[in-house]
């Protein structure tokens, strides 16, 4: 899979807090809210399940095998999203992160230790919304 | 080399035994053993195969090697194998 750069998304939609880089340029600036639904517009934010701790770095890439694109969050590769576009990838990878950070956090008491550790991973990443 | 969606599904319930939950676009895969949980994975629904490099990916969830999770999909590696490898982590 060759990273390839396909600019900031969504720089036309200001409505969005959202900013994914793309390829192996500059690292994200931005920060963004998440939730079932996937990236969520500003205006929907309380609506969100989670949102994150700090600036997330994503990067999507074209995978020709699969026939998708992938978004990767750099710091936390472990988890990746697939969809027929960088927006489609970037709102599985919002979907993957709500999943399992929810999965984890159900009863925290029960994961074995490499379950632990990337649950610790995740809330270094993640802060459930109070309402949730 | 493309891994078939359905070799890890079936690996997963399959030789794992794996708890299945149903997302928007995703199946969740967790895998117990003793009452813990041991590992988690998702795999899409709208992709019939998977390249090389989300296969590694999906390993480090199960936290096998690549290679460990050919094993576990063709059958060398046993769940007794995989659960005493990732819990002796």
């Amino acid at each position: 899979m060759i990273p390839q750069t396909y600019g900031w998304y969504p720089a036309s939609q200001p409505t969005r807090h959202v900013a994914v880089m793309v390829g192996r340029a500059a690292p994200l600036e931005a920060t963004f809210m998440i939730g079932s639904q996937g990236v969520l517009p500003l205006d929907q934010l309380p609506a969100a399940d989670l949102k994150l701790r700090r600036p997330l770095v994503v990067h999507v890439a074209w995978s020709p095998e699969t026939g998708a694109y992938v978004a990767t969050a750099e710091r936390e590769d472990l988890w990746f999203g697939l969809g027929s576009s960088p927006q489609r990838a970037l709102a599985d990878l919002a979907e993957i992160l709500v999943m399992v950070y929810q999965e984890l956090a159900s009863d925290p008491a029960s994961l074995a230790r490499p379950l632990q550790r990337q649950f610790a991973a995740l809330q270094q990443l993640i802060i459930p919304c109070p309402s949730k | 080399m493309p891994v078939k969606v359905v070799a890890l599904d079936k690996m997963l319930c399959g030789k794992l035994a794996a708890e299945v939950s149903e997302g928007g676009k995703h199946t969740q895969y967790v895998v117990r053993h003793e009452g813990q949980r041991v590992a988690i994975t998702f795999l899409s629904r709208s992709y019939a195969e998977i390249d090389d490099s989300l296969a590694s990916r999906i390993a480090r969830q199960l936290n096998v090697s690549r290679r460990q999770l050919q094993f576990l999909i063709e059958c060398p590696m046993s769940r007794e194998d995989y659960i005493a490898h990732v819990l002796g982590d």
